[in-house]
This record gives structure tokens, C-alpha cells and sequence, in this order.
């Protein structure tokens, strides 16, 4: 689901492969939906990557910024 | 006294992880100006250039309101501000804070011009800072280099042209089905507008099933709908990015 860049993990799917999305934050151990709710761009019924409050949107994707914490 | 219009724009409060976000402090700071100065307007998100160049915590966007002050009372806002930015901003946080009268703005397309750059191109402070300056903007930078000044100004900047930005917060109404005309009437909205550019029928319900969200365009805030069968249903989550 994710590329390595250095350090840091980006989703391989850019920012409008929302089935991806959830597909990958189902696999996660640390997804947390983001805190403002005005920054949740897609369903809050099951978890997705787009809402995750460890994500940094990029020009193309994002990078999950909690994997590469760890 | 003389009350002007005046705007108050804030970025990079916040780090990944953090309990509470730039959209959140700036509510509550439009909260306590409402609460003890009076009118505010509601706060707007505005999307700047996501560039690996730009050391952003997640999104990039930058928050704004509008108010009417007196000198006096903007004064005392200015302190009040910049001590709440300084005590909700994240340790790692690059805080910056804009504030100003429109009244004092020199060059309105210059400083549009400015917010524009910053949805398309990474920008200096050094940039900002001439730009405030000439524009007769308060403009601020807290901790770790003060970087958030960048959005802060862009954040009044766009506001300002009238044409950028989401509001913040998301509008829930108590019935399903409500008439164009009904909520016109609730003064939420400046004008509802059809997203494939058609004429809005008002004789078309609209059917709200999550919330109503609104965005600027044309200094007004417009909620846009789309076609849905017979009906029309309003923009939300992902038809909104754009805005």
C-alpha cells in the first residue's frame, strides 16, 4: 500500500483511490481519526487513511507520518 | 467609537498528532471576540501549495475571520491573540498570526496577488513580512522560526479576494427534505448554486442526508448542490476539495 521515500511511507494510490484508503487503514494498528472534523474528507463509518490524523497530504498522496515515527 | 471591519488569519498551530488543530484555536478565538467585541463572521479554511519545500503539519491550510473593531478594542485583541496562539500552539509548532483593518490596506490586488502565490508557489518570510508591511498588516511568528506567518498572511490575503476557502464547521438541519427558498430563508447561505453551472430551480427540493457546508465565492458564502434524481443534495467531503 505504501512506497519507501527515505524515511518516510507514501501511499502508493494518490489522494482519490478511497477503496485503497480504507483497505489500508484496516490493516493499520495505529489509525486515529483526525480531531477536526472539518479535515475528514470521506466517510467516518469505517476507517479510512484520508481521515487519519497521522496523514500529511502531499501534492500527489499523502505519507503516513505515524509509520515512519516508528 | 468607530467600529471597522478587521481580520484575524492564523497558521501552523498545530503537529501531527496533536489534540486540537489551526481550525479549532481559530474558532475559539472568533468565539471569545463574538462573545466580548460582538459580530464576527465565520471562519474560512484556506488550502495553500503542498510542496515538500513547505515544512506544513498535514494539510497546509490557513484559517481566517472577520470582525468589527475600534482601535481600542483591536488593540486589546491584538494581545489577546497573540497570547492564545502562544499558549494552544503545539511545542513543535511554527505559529504566525495576521491581523488587520481593511480600512489600512494599501493595495488589496497586490496583497490578493500575495495569497494567490501561495496556493501555486513555495513563499519566503522575508516575502511576507515586506508584504505585510506594505499592506499596514500586524504580523506575527511564534517559536521554531515562526513559519506560519507565510499562511497567516495568506489566510487574510485570500479572504479577502472573496473567491477562496471553505467555511468551517458543518451545518445539520432537523428534516430531510427542505425547499430552496426555506433555506435561503435561515440566512446560512448567501445563494445556492448547482455544481455543472445550470440555473438553480427553486421549485426542486433539496435533500439534506448529512450536513450543509458552504464556500466563498463572489464575497458571498454559497452552498453548492448537485443534480440527485428530482432532487438536488448539497456538496460534502470529497466534492468540496476543491474550494
Amino acid at each position: 500500500m505504501f512506497d519507501k521515500n527515505g524515511e518516510e511511507l507514501v501511499f502508493k494510490y494518490g489522494k482519490k483511490e478511497y477503496q485503497k484508503a480504507l483497505e489500508a487503514a484496516a490493516l493499520c494498528d495505529f489509525f486515529e481519526l483526525d480531531k477536526d472534523e472539518d479535515e475528514l474528507i470521506v466517510s467516518t463509518q469505517d476507517a479510512s487513511c484520508y481521515n487519519c490524523l497521522f496523514r500529511r497530504w502531499s501534492a500527489q498522496s499523502f505519507t503516513c507520518m505515524k509509520k515512519a515515527l516508528i | 467609537m468607530e467600529k471597522f471591519k478587521a481580520y484575524i488569519a492564523i497558521d501552523d498551530t498545530d503537529e501531527i498528532g496533536y489534540f486540537t488543530s489551526t481550525g479549532e484555536i481559530c474558532e475559539e478565538i472568533r468565539e471569545h471576540v463574538e462573545k466580548s467585541y460582538g459580530q464576527t463572521t465565520s471562519v474560512t479554511r484556506h488550502q495553500l501549495l503542498l510542496h515538500e519545500d513547505i515544512p506544513y503539519t498535514s494539510h497546509n491550510s490557513s484559517m481566517c475571520f472577520t470582525l468589527h473593531a475600534s482601535q481600542k478594542e483591536f488593540q486589546e485583541l491584538q494581545i489577546f491573540v497573540e497570547e492564545y496562539v502562544l499558549k494552544k500552539s503545539a511545542p513543535s509548532a511554527s505559529a504566525g498570526i495576521c491581523m488587520g483593518f481593511e480600512k489600512d490596506i494599501v493595495d488589496i490586488s497586490a496583497l490578493v496577488s500575495y495569497g494567490l502565490d501561495a496556493k501555486k508557489r513555495v513563499l519566503s518570510k522575508e516575502r511576507a513580512v515586506a508584504t505585510a508591511k506594505e499592506q499596514n498588516l500586524f504580523l506575527k511568528g511564534f517559536h521554531n522560526g515562526g513559519n506560519g506567518i507565510i499562511g497567516a498572511l495568506a489566510g487574510v490575503a485570500l479572504r479577502l479576494s472573496g473567491n477562496d476557502g471553505r467555511v468551517k464547521g458543518k451545518i445539520t438541519l432537523e428534516k430531510e427534505l427542505v425547499s430552496v427558498s426555506e433555506l435561503l430563508s435561515l440566512g446560512l447561505f448567501d445563494e445556492i448554486r448547482v455544481n455543472d453551472g445550470s440555473a438553480l430551480n427553486e421549485k426542486i427540493s433539496i435533500i439534506v442526508k448529512e450536513y450543509l457546508k458552504g464556500v466563498c465565492i463572489s464575497h458571498k458564502i454559497v452552498l453548492m448542490v448537485e443534480k440527485y434524481g428530482g432532487f438536488y443534495k448539497p456538496l460534502v467531503k470529497e466534492n468540496l476539495l476543491d474550494y
